[in-house]
């Protein structure tokens, strides 16, 4: 399983992915607190593409590399190079997403994405999320400095 | 698995994340659903009717699955009281650590100077 380690390339291919088929993609969450782990997971549910290892043999181990754009290259043998769909780049599109942190930071950004897959879901795919997510940084208030003597 | 109402969703989440400091984890699935079977859709779909969709949520620890949904009207309530939730629970990640690295520059620095009268 590949994960992707940079948080806005997650985020877009998310909701792409979501926007691609609204009824078969999950959004899943899931936290470890003795580890402190935190992983979300973004999947349509094809994952024999992203995961092409169904018997264990060998040729498939070479499967997922990065490449240059930062989209995972996956070669498959020749007789099921055709059931994979390309993204805009002509690579194989890969229907599971994974993220991996330990930060708390991290789990800020989550929560945004959080409002942008409610809103998605309970709304639908059309919905413009950009009000879900630029709310959060007008929400925060400067705090107050105070320097000097009191008048 | 158990569907519930929003606030007893809410409150058994909480406890899953309570049961679950020392050893486990939580999973938390958000999923578009209109709660239907594929029959019932199929049946609307021919009969020319808007299939109502909503936010399904389920969350498991492992041993108990529990679920609820949210639609357009209440998905905003819902989602801040989750993020609190989450907020409140998420305590085990690392906060990032701004004074050593602060200090690591520093030090940085110091041995830079140190070691520059001695070359010149």
């Amino acid at each position: 399983m590949v994960y992707i380690t940079s948080w806005d390339e997650f985020v877009d291919r998310s909701v792409q992915l979501f926007r691609a088929d609204p009824e078969s993609t999950r959004y899943v969450m899931k936290y470890r607190h003795c580890d402190g782990k935190l992983v979300l997971k973004v999947t349509d549910n094809r994952e024999e593409i992203s995961n092409p290892k169904p018997h264990g043999s060998k040729p498939w181990a070479l499967a997922n590399q990065p490449t240059p754009h930062g989209y995972y290259f996956i070669s498959l043998p020749r007789f099921l190079r055709r059931s994979v769909e390309a993204d805009e780049f002509g690579l194989p599109r890969i229907e599971c997403l994974k993220f991996k942190t330990d930060q708390a930071q991290d789990a800020k950004k989550m929560e945004k994405l959080n409002n942008v897959f409610f809103t998605l879901m309970a709304r639908g795919p059309e919905v413009d999320t950009s009000e879900v997510t630029g709310k959060e940084q007008t929400d925060a208030q400067p705090t107050k400095k105070r320097r000097g003597r009191k008048q | 698995m158990v569907l519930l109402q929003l606030d007893p969703f809410l409150n058994e989440l909480t406890s899953m994340f309570e049961r679950s400091t020392e050893k486990g984890s939580v999973w938390v699935t958000l999923k578009r659903s209109s709660l239907q079977s594929k029959v019932d859709k199929n049946k609307q779909k021919t009969a020319g009717e808007a299939i109502e969709f909503r936010c399904l949520i389920r969350a498991t620890d492992g041993k108990k699955t529990i679920s609820t949904s949210v639609g357009a009207k209440d998905h905003m309530r819902f989602q801040a009281s989750y993020a609190t939730i989450l907020k409140a629970h998420m305590t085990s990640l690392k906060k990032r650590e701004r004074k050593e690295k602060k200090k690591a520059v520093e030090t940085d620095k110091k041995e830079w100077e140190l070691k520059k009268p001695k070359k010149v």
